[in-house]
């Protein structure tokens, strides 16, 4: 089964008047259960792969299915219910709400989604449990370490079941050892059958998925 | 996304910025605060005017120099204050001529002037009058007398002096006998009056000294009266009156020179001036609310600057458009709603002080209604455009945001 698709699809952008194409006429699917590498220097396009994968920026052509279902890039509606639904995010500069607790934080989706508020202050602590931060639930971002930070960015990817868990370069800010800390957690998460990309420039990095893509001049190669 | 998670979002947005969030509510308290206050304050002399001119008994009409509209206006303050007056005090007895209806008629001359005692001075009004004004006006006497006829018709100089006199010039020695000297001349005070009331406008009630007509006429410049009253002794004759008196007046004035009103009207005038003046004081006031709502834009317009950031998460995890667009517009709404209501309460704890002074009920409830409404409108009006900046940012753009 496969969980994301992107077909033949290319993004130009204009920079002063002179196009630039970011991506080109790339497909590629994305099997439900793998554990993916996006691999490639800056400027070869897989930050505009991830985005478009993320359902955040819209493809100048070319179609993106979800689950078998065709993405409408016109309605900025829908795009961001996708978003709450079927992605979770993890950032390499982590993205939490600064001043709003662990608990609050990863809540955050499920407040978008509807869900009422017991149950979502519980699958909250569930998720934070998940990732070993159930001594933390009430700490700010800025009273915990890098590692601590990724953890609740993660339990907020996860809460809401997505298809897929986006993350663009997770450990660029962390220390060696929590860096494998959270590649750990990957790990055991794609061992629980879920479906996980991850971004980075760092081959060593890559290596913990299955399967590695290299992106280059916007063209995708099997590495 | 529920109403009542925009609510505790909004609230706890405006709790972590607690000292920005009161300076910009401020904008909106003393808008609201002097909304409320003027508006009370208007209303508040209204009411106190209407409850006077009520105690005065309605049963009265008026001869007033200048013709004009009977309905108010302008013109006729102008002819209430008697200048160029053509009332001839014998007129006086040609209104008494026409007998029922009309039951008493008495002529005044008011004749401003500085009252001496001593090193004491007192600005007061002087009102030449006879003494049927004293059960006419409900006037009472706290002590001696009121001048009788026979003073009246010898312009004696005998005055009978408001509390206010008293309290100001004596300040609790004896007044009786004592003699006032005003504009050069020596007056006896034969007697004191009780106060009509505290307040603002009292107090110039209470800054009267009656004398003899004939004693404000060898004052006065001009010997002609200011007004004459006329008590009617049945209030529904009072129509019949005012046409009796009128064709009595015309048989020696011109249309132009007199017109005979009622409390009524006088009442009216007053009310539609105060009125007038109510609205251009709520006007006023309402434009300080115009520049707490601009405080309110301009405040937003920078949180969203400053959380582009926290757009770009709230997007990526879900949030559309409209989500974003609701809460930064219930945060606009909120901020200025919530300095409403402080508004509101320091309004109304300044129209108790206003009411304290002006001993009438001041507060007016349709001031809050108005306060709250054009407050939260105020919120709603220059929030929506920082909210649509807001929920129109790219979210891969506002991820990146530094």
């Amino acid at each position: 089964m496969v969980n994301m698709e992107l077909i033949k699809v290319s993004k130009i952008y204009r920079l002063d008047g002179i196009e630039v194409k970011a991506l080109d006429n790339v497909s590629l699917q994305i099997e439900k259960g793998i554990f993916m590498s996006i691999i490639g220097p800056s400027g070869s396009g897989k930050s505009t792969l991830m985005h478009l994968l993320g359902l955040l920026d819209k493809p100048t052509s070319g179609e993106i299915k979800i689950e078998g279902e065709k993405v409408s890039f016109a309605d900025d509606n829908q795009l961001a219910v996708l978003r709450n639904r079927k992605i979770g995010f993890v950032f390499q500069s982590f993205n939490l709400l600064p001043r709003t607790s662990a608990l609050e934080n990863v809540e955050l989706p499920l407040i978008y989604a509807g869900v009422p508020t017991e149950e979502r202050r519980r699958r909250a602590k569930e998720a934070l449990t998940r990732v070993g931060l159930s001594h933390r639930l009430t700490h700010f971002p800025n009273q915990m370490s890098g590692g601590e930070r990724q953890r609740v960015a993660i339990a907020r990817a996860l809460i809401n079941h997505p298809s897929i868990i986006l993350a663009d370069e997770p450990t660029g800010n962390l220390d060696s050892k929590a860096g494998k800390e959270i590649l750990k957690i990957f790990q055991t998460l794609n061992s629980e059958g879920h479906t996980i990309v991850l971004v980075t420039h760092d081959l060593e990095i890559a290596k913990t998925a299955q399967k590695i893509i290299r992106v280059k001049d916007g063209k995708l190669e099997k590495a | 996304m529920e109403i009542l998670e925009t609510i505790k979002l909004s609230t706890s947005a405006m709790r972590r910025n607690k000292t920005r969030s009161f300076l910009t509510m401020l904008g909106i308290i003393i808008g609201v605060f002097a909304v409320i206050a003027l508006v009370s304050l208007g209303t508040g002399l209204r009411n106190y005017i209407t409850g006077r001119f009520e105690s005065l008994g309605s049963n009265n009409l008026y001869v007033i120099p200048g013709g004009g509209d009977e309905s108010g206006g302008l013109n006729r303050m102008q002819a209430m204050s008697g200048i160029g007056s053509k009332l001839k005090p014998s007129l006086v007895e040609e209104v008494k001529k026409i007998g029922s209806p009309v039951s008493e008629v008495i002529g005044e001359l008011e004749v401003p002037g500085v009252a001496k005692y001593r090193n004491k001075h007192l600005t007061v009004t002087m009102i030449g009058t006879t003494p049927e004004i004293f059960t006419l006006d409900n006037l009472e006497m706290d002590q001696g007398r009121f001048f009788n006829r026979s003073e009246v018709s010898s312009a004696k100089n005998v005055v009978v002096v408001g509390s206010e006199v008293v309290n100001k010039l004596f300040e609790g020695k004896e007044p009786l006998d004592k003699e006032l000297i005003i504009a050069d001349n020596r007056f006896k005070i034969i007697g004191t009056l009780k106060s009509r009331g505290g307040g603002v406008m009292g107090a110039t009630a209470d800054r009267v000294v009656l004398t003899p007509i004939t004693v404000a006429q060898k004052l006065s410049d001009n010997k002609n009266l200011q007004t004459i009253l006329v008590k009617v002794d049945d209030k529904n004759r009072m129509d019949e009156a005012k046409y009796r008196i009128k064709t009595q007046l015309l048989k020696t004035l011109k249309e132009d020179d007199f017109s005979v009103v009622s409390q009524e009207t006088i009442l009216n005038t007053i009310s539609s001036i105060l009125g007038v003046l109510t609205t251009a004081l709520g006007c006023i006031a309402a434009i300080s609310l115009l520049v707490g709502g601009i405080g309110i834009m301009n405040i937003m317009l920078v949180s969203v600057t400053e959380r582009t950031r926290e757009i770009g998460i709230r997007k990526a995890v879900g949030a559309t458009n409209r989500d974003i667009l609701t809460q930064f517009l219930a945060e606009a709404v909120f901020l200025s709603l919530f300095g409403g209501f402080i508004g509101v309460f320091l309004g109304y704890l300044g129209t108790l002080i206003v009411g304290k002074l002006l001993s009438a009920n001041a507060f007016s409830w349709w001031s809050v209604l108005l306060a709250l409404g054009v407050s939260s409108l105020v919120g709603v009006i220059f929030g929506v455009a920082p909210a649509i900046t807001a929920s129109r940012l790219d979210p891969v753009e506002a991820l990146r945001y530094e």
